[in-house]
């Protein structure tokens, strides 16, 4: 018994360390944020002031659109690409399958900054450099295999006689998509689209090669403020993020079932 | 034969060098039942769904009400469908999934709800319309499936072992209620099964299909009593084989010498040809015992090996003096044969069928 208990504690322990040590940095992060005197901890007071500097900036909430349109657009359109190419993976064989599986999932295996500065070398090559059209397409590709994958899985679980039974009662192709398949793997399609929007707000290597003037997303924005900037302002956006990542948590939880997503 | 529901001609389907539909053809009469039975990968289901436009065919043509469909997309064919798992769509309630044929046909909001109505209270669900599929149990959503194909009066209804998925009790309930709902509404229907017992109890006819390919269509009580092939006498219900040669013939009538050398008399439908080898068949419940020695035609010799009791039935299993095995059901008996005790066996010449040996690829 005293053995199970040993065991048992020394889980416990492991457990919380490892809690504390991936919540410290949002712990401290969010400290840093309402403290008067920049990056002296302890805290002497609370302010938030940096907040009002952060949200009055207007490089940062230009930065902020430009993510969210970046995000919103490429997260739609990895997804219109992904669904098709996924019902084709999971319900046809055919030749040459292993291979476009590969293809369509090696922006995965390709560490991202060689694969920005791939494709910034090919863009000038076609004559574009950096620019919108670069940007969008390279936050696309960047962020399909990951729709990929959550789609596979959603239609691997997708029961075709129900495509079946609304084509027997009289609904053509495109009906059965909208009225049937869509509305019955919405679960997959909402986790799909949350998962591309997050990583396409997150990255950095490819806007810095591909982000045209006037376009540059907001990390890249927070990267160069940070550089040159010794005050609390990144850290008081970085808190206002993580506080808004938490609600978008909860509501696509509520919508979507996230504890579902998360263990398939 | 233009007037039938359902026509399929020369049907075929064809998965790289495997036959799954091997030139099928059969029809249903409008109001008619008819079940396709086999065994499973026999092709019942390929059959059905090619019907019903899921498949396309490698050849053929299938028609109905004479209007060749061959090639139709599935939703231009207007069949009922009535699907193994049932297939409700899990994002509708009972109503919307019943409703969902009827919008796409544009009717008005009135008649839909009427038709709702209706078709759910036929299938014996009223109350349930709000329900989501998730909420009912395996029976209810089958007769939610049931009322969806229903409520859209289809020419022809396809079911494809649409009771497979429930236990044993209520597919038996479930069964007569489908049987009377179907000869009540008159509606033609076709339906797989790999349940023979399904198949003679609903059928007006029943397709019988091996390996891709029609064996017998007949009805019930003529697949039982005259098995066209051996895979039909063997598939359906229980039966004795007596394997011998032909030695004389008389319209409608054979002499078969056993390999002992003696010659039983026995019924056949297809003639043969003196000389060849043929099986007789009986059915256990025509096979009669006796402990008394008896005289006469078509009797043989045996000791009783395994005696069951089941109650209504009593069932012998003998082993014959000749070294084969016969098999004999006693409904209205009075007294057991212990094993080990000698018995006469009489196999009547009405009840002893003969089928020629067929002679076939793969056998």
């Amino acid at each position: 018994m005293t053995r199970l208990d040993f065991g048992a504690v020394a889980l416990r322990l492991f457990t919380l360390l490892m809690m504390i040590f991936l919540i410290f940095p949002i712990l401290v992060t969010l400290v840093v944020a309402v403290n008067p005197r920049e990056f002296i901890l302890p805290p002497s007071g609370f302010t938030l002031d940096w907040f009002k500097a952060a949200w009055s900036s207007q490089t940062f909430l230009r930065g902020m659109g430009v993510s969210l349109v970046l995000g919103v657009v490429s997260a739609t359109l990895a997804n219109a690409l992904a669904l098709p190419a996924a019902m084709a993976m999971v319900r046809h064989d055919f030749r040459g399958k292993a291979a476009l599986n590969l293809i369509l999932m090696s922006p995965l295996l390709i560490p991202t900054t060689i694969f920005s500065l791939a494709l910034y070398i090919w863009f000038v090559r076609i004559g574009y450099g950096a620019g919108l059209l670069p940007l969008f397409v390279g936050h696309t590709v960047h962020v399909m295999p990951y729709a990929m994958r959550i789609l596979t899985a959603s239609l691997h679980n997708f029961d075709p006689s129900y495509e079946e039974a609304a084509r027997n009662v009289g609904a053509g192709r495109v009906r059965t998509l909208f009225s049937v398949t869509l509305p019955v793997i919405r679960t997959g399609l909402i986790s799909s689209f949350a998962l591309c929007f997050i990583l396409s707000w997150n990255d950095f290597p490819i806007s810095v090669f591909l982000a045209p003037p006037g376009w540059t997303p907001l990390p890249v924005e927070l990267y160069s403020y940070i550089k040159f900037q010794y005050d609390a302002v990144a850290a008081a956006l970085a808190a206002s993020l993580i506080l808004l990542s938490v609600v978008a948590m909860v509501i696509l939880d509520q919508l979507a079932g996230l504890r579902r997503v998360l263990r398939s | 034969m233009s007037d039938d529901a359902i026509q399929v001609q020369g049907a075929m389907k064809r998965y790289g060098a495997v036959m799954a539909v091997d030139d099928v053809s059969f029809n249903v009469a409008p109001g008619e039942f008819v079940s396709l039975l086999g065994p499973s990968g026999c092709g019942k289901t390929t059959s059905l769904r090619m019907i019903a436009g899921f498949i396309d065919p490698s050849g053929g043509a299938i028609r109905v009400h004479g209007r060749d469909v061959t090639y139709l997309p599935p939703e231009r064919r207007d069949l009922g469908f009535v699907f193994q798992n049932y297939a409700l769509w899990p994002h509708m309630t009972v109503a919307e999934n019943v409703a969902f044929g009827l919008k796409l046909r544009k009717k008005s909001r009135s008649f839909i709800k009427d038709k709702i109505e209706e078709s759910l209270s036929v299938t014996g669900l009223s109350g349930y319309a709000a329900r989501l599929p998730r909420e009912l149990s395996g029976g209810q959503q089958q007769r939610v499936a049931l009322a969806r194909a229903l409520a859209l009066e289809p020419q022809v209804l396809l079911m494809d072992e649409p009771l497979s998925n429930l236990d044993r009790a209520l597919r038996v309930v479930m069964r007569r209620e489908l049987k009377e709902l179907q000869a009540r509404m008159k509606m033609t229907t076709l339906y797989v099964t790999h349940d023979q017992e399904e198949a003679l109890s609903m059928s007006n006819r029943v397709v019988i299909m091996n390996k891709g390919r029609v064996e017998q269509i007949a009805a019930p009580y003529e697949l039982y009593e005259n098995p066209a092939t051996t895979f039909v006498a063997d598939f359906v219900g229980i039966t004795n084989f007596l394997e011998g040669v032909v030695v004389d013939t008389e319209p409608g009538w054979v002499g078969v010498r056993l390999e002992t050398g003696q010659v039983l008399r026995a019924v056949i439908r297809q003639p043969v040809s003196r000389g060849s080898a043929v099986r007789a068949l009986i059915r256990p419940e025509r096979v009669t015992l006796s402990t008394a020695p008896i005289d006469g035609l078509n009797v043989l010799r045996g000791r009783v090996v395994l005696s069951e009791y089941f109650g209504a039935v009593l069932r012998y299993t003998v082993r014959l003096d000749d070294g084969g095995t016969l098999r004999s059901e006693v409904h209205n008996f009075d007294g057991f044969i212990a094993p080990g005790e000698q018995v006469w066996i009489c196999a009547l010449p009405e009840h002893l069928r003969v089928i020629p040996h067929e002679r076939r690829a793969g056998e």
